[in-house]
């Protein structure tokens, strides 16, 4: 039988290093397949999240061969096995143990985002084309893969600043929602910092779901925002109504 | 509502210190015990076993040979060692979680094996048609100390309104 070598990261807060397992491969064993070959036979405290199996619960997020995967849609047989496979932990994110990371800062993000409030006595009828808009945003499964790969989180630490992809995708979601009365694009512009993203495209290439996220949900919102504070003529013609709601 | 209310005015119950010290001395007894078994072996024969014993298809014979190794299983569950922190150890963490799975699938078990017809997802070879008789009972799993017994209770009666319901089916 084939067999792989893996080199997991072992360790904790304070560091750790790579260390090196031998598993044998089976036909369709994914990478989360081979980590809970090693954890039973090997390593029995290598500790890894994991919980569906099924690239829907987003827990299981790593990264293999340096690029930022789910381990359980990240098929064997989509790996070169004449080198070790790496396994490391998400990189932005500060490591628990092994391939276990904290998450945390993504939840404390998204309290600050108000949530969905429709104007009271809203008549509940809404067109397909919006719905579908939205209904992309809402695949998300916050596996943070996206927040893990941007370089402004990930390279230039700018948690304070920056929401990161995801939050740019719930915000597209409550923004662009036919129903939804509030505005957060003073929030995108300030807490969050949307201005900040230079459009790399990195979150739409690792997302599991296959989200637009750069296209569908950044872009827009940035154009948003350009309307609202930045572009001179609509500044100019909103002024114009403004005096004229006055003079009436 | 009630339940809040209740929980304002009362008190926790005094818990033996003495019962909290033996909890945390069988929890951590795995990481002392140095020659133990792997928890992930015993994981993985309990799934043989009740894969082959317990599936699809029961009979007598297998359900009989399933508690034979259900109780061994559960002998060799006492002994089993962790190694590692007690920081994220899933090895420690699955000897908690194979103390609930020998005690579902050893309920499963005397469930199949008293339960001698075949109804729903429960089908026995030896025994393939329904028994109106039980079908009026329901089997209930009991603790007694450290043994599990099984009694029957009867199936509550159908409300009037599903019962009309199913009859509109047929």
């Amino acid at each position: 039988m084939a067999e792989a070598i893996f080199e997991v990261f072992r360790g904790n807060c304070e560091g750790g290093q790579p260390a090196t397992y031998r598993v044998p491969i089976a036909p369709g064993m994914v990478v989360l397949d081979a980590l809970h070959y090693i954890q039973a036979h090997q390593a029995p405290d290598l500790a890894v999240r994991w919980n569906c199996k099924a690239g829907k619960c987003g827990s299981c997020s790593a990264e293999v061969n340096g690029r930022p995967r789910l381990t359980c849609k990240t098929r064997m047989d989509s790996l070169p096995l004449d080198k070790p496979i790496t396994v490391h932990p998400m990189r932005a994110f500060p490591v628990i143990k092994d391939l276990v990371t904290d998450v945390s800062w993504n939840y404390r993000v998204n309290k600050k985002i108000p949530p969905f409030e429709p104007r009271p006595g809203t008549d509940w009828k809404m067109y397909q084309e919006d719905v579908d808009r939205v209904q992309e945003f809402r695949k998300c499964i916050e596996c943070f893969l996206c927040q893990n790969v941007c370089h402004v989180l990930r390279e230039h630490d700018k948690m304070e600043q920056f929401g990161g992809p995801r939050f740019f995708v719930r915000v597209a979601g409550l923004e662009m929602h036919p129903l939804d009365s509030k505005s957060r694009t003073q929030m995108l512009k300030d807490e969050l910092g949307i201005g900040l993203c230079n459009i790399t495209k990195c979150c739409t290439e690792v997302c599991p779901e296959e989200i637009h996220i750069t296209d569908n949900a950044i872009i827009p919102l940035k154009e948003r925002i350009v309307d609202e504070f930045y572009d001179p003529v609509l500044m100019l013609i909103r002024k114009i109504r403004g005096a004229k709601q006055e003079l009436r | 509502m009630a339940a809040a209310e209740h929980a304002k005015t009362t008190q926790a119950a005094p818990i033996d210190s003495g019962e909290v010290e033996e909890a945390v001395r069988e929890i951590l007894a795995p990481f002392e015990r140095k020659e133990g078994e792997n928890p992930y072996t015993i994981h993985r024969d309990l799934q043989e076993t009740m894969q082959n014993l317990v599936g699809i298809f029961r009979n007598e014979g297998d359900l009989i040979r399933a508690l034979e190794e259900l109780e061994k299983l559960n002998d060799r569950a006492e002994h089993v060692s962790v190694e590692g922190s007690r920081l994220f150890n899933p090895g420690w963490h699955l000897v908690q979680d194979l103390k609930s799975m020998l005690t579902v699938s050893e309920a499963v078990t005397r469930s199949a094996f008293a339960r001698k017809e075949s109804r729903g997802a429960h089908s026995r070879i030896d025994y393939p048609g329904f028994d109106p008789v039980w079908g009026t009972k329901n089997n209930v799993i009991l603790r007694e100390r450290t043994t599990m017994t099984l009694r029957q209770s009867p199936v509550p009666e159908m409300p009037n309104d599903l019962r009309q319901l199913v009859a509109e089916e047929k």
